[in-house]
């Protein structure tokens, strides 16, 4: 097996103390944990996924973490984010990482990437680390993520959850593995999977499958044992199960092929529903002075965060009882904090008989970032 | 004269569908095209160039897996 990270950096006395039960695993040894040290490490994501991976790598010597985050935490994460506490609601995401990553292991060098990964800087970020974790929440990171990988040749951690399901994978054409084109050429038709729509997860299941990202990273640094490429690792929480598929290379993947198709990053929409419209799009009406009513579907304590101007407040629980004070014949754009929860007012209004409604994509999170006023 | 239906079972649930039937159609009737999911024939992975010619039969064990984002 290639070696991800050919060189080595020196342990101090603390270190040796510290890494004192890996150093007597014939696996790690002096020189598995200065590979450790020496290693860079980039974690998409710092919520349910990037929590445990920087959590175990953290611990476990990894020398440098950089994590790419733009989110700050909200109360609704610390069910399974257990990077964040309490007190750090509110908090970036990436300062909330960098003092508990810290405080656990001092010699670790944290490294912040306040931003959304996109074209233009995915390549430039990835190309920094020997190893890349994805933990991101939707679909377009994630073909960046993997299309930045392929075309850098560094190792992709995979790992996603739904629900009670989890999936894992290591990809790296680099090394003889398939890509996550070979599996998934093109993303889901809209609406199919309910990446855009908040689905549900059962808290544990992050940290059983950040875990196994977490240990694949640490085998393909150390050059240990099997990595998971070309296998997906499935997991069941409610059966208790794992399953294990050979997925091979797709001899005719677009982007890992012998003939790529794909030979520079793209943009995959953000838009996933026929029903959606962009926080571009809104303003854009809201600058015309359009006709249409903006309804705000969250709960009120969220209200009293942040809210875009002039919205109805009509939160998701309360609707089957109000809606009738919603006007039918005008649009009706249904908004919460990320498009989950619109997504279901909407359905529900729908099978009321209304029919000029959209669901704002992204939520008020994107409108922050891209329009506020 | 068309054939009677057979059962398969899809992601551990019995289904029946039309004879014949590849695995391209039954995706299809699902609303998926090949490019968007990994589908399994009786335990192998039906390389993506072979979904259009792989007939499903009575007592076939398929197992479509989805792809999925969260995290």
């Amino acid at each position: 097996m290639q070696l991800v990270v050919p060189n080595r950096a020196p342990l101090s006395s603390e270190e040796l103390q510290r890494y004192s039960r890996h150093l007597i695993l014939p696996e790690v040894g002096r020189e598995g944990q200065e590979r450790l040290k020496a290693a860079k490490v980039l974690l998409v994501g710092a919520g349910g996924l990037g929590s445990p991976v920087a959590i175990y790598l953290a611990a476990a010597g990894v020398g440098t973490i950089g994590m790419v985050d733009f989110d700050v935490v909200d109360a609704s994460n610390l069910q399974r984010q257990v990077l964040h506490f309490t007190s750090d609601v509110g908090k970036p995401k990436l300062q909330s990482a960098c003092e508990k990553l810290t405080a656990l292991n001092p010699n670790l060098a944290f490294v912040g990437h306040e931003t959304r990964l996109t074209t233009s800087n995915a390549l430039e970020i990835v190309r920094g680390y020997d190893v890349v974790v994805d933990g991101t929440d939707n679909f377009p990171t994630r073909y960046l993520v993997n299309d930045a990988c392929v075309l850098s040749k560094k190792p992709n951690v995979y790992g996603s959850i739904y629900r009670f399901d989890g999936m894992a994978s290591v990809f790296a054409p680099h090394l003889g593995g398939p890509c996550y084109r070979c599996w998934y050429p093109e993303p889901p038709p809209a609406g199919a999977v309910p990446s855009c729509a908040e689905a549900g997860v059962i808290g544990v299941l992050p940290g059983v499958i950040g875990n196994i990202q977490a240990t694949e990273a640490i085998k393909l640094i150390l050059g240990a044992g099997e990595p998971l490429l070309g296998r997906l690792l499935r997991f069941n929480a409610l059966a208790m199960s794992f399953r294990e598929h050979r997925i091979p290379r797709d001899p005719n993947c677009p982007l890992c092929g012998p003939n790529p198709t794909i030979i520079e990053l793209k943009e995959i929409p953000m838009t996933c529903s026929p029903d959606d419209i962009s926080v571009e799009q809104l303003k854009a009406m809201r600058e015309r002075k359009e006709d249409f009513v903006l309804v705000d579907v969250r709960d009120p304590d969220e209200f009293a965060v942040n809210e875009i101007a002039g919205s109805v407040k009509l939160p998701l629980p309360e609707l089957p009882q109000r809606f009738g004070e919603l006007p039918k014949s005008k649009l009706l754009v249904l908004h919460c904090k990320a498009g989950g929860r619109s997504a279901r007012a909407l359905k529900f209004l729908r099978e009321q008989g209304y029919t000029r409604l959209r669901n704002l994509a992204g939520g008020i999170t994107a409108w922050e970032q891209r329009c506020r006023d | 004269m068309t054939e009677a239906p057979a059962t398969i079972m899809l992601n551990g649930k019995s289904r029946k569908i039309k004879q014949p039937c590849s695995a391209t159609e039954l995706l299809s009737e699902l609303g998926w095209k090949p490019t968007q999911v990994v589908i399994e024939h009786n335990g192998q992975v039906i390389p993506r160039s072979e979904t259009g010619a792989i007939m499903l039969r009575e007592g076939d064990q398929v197992e479509i897996i989805l792809p999925v984002a969260g995290g």
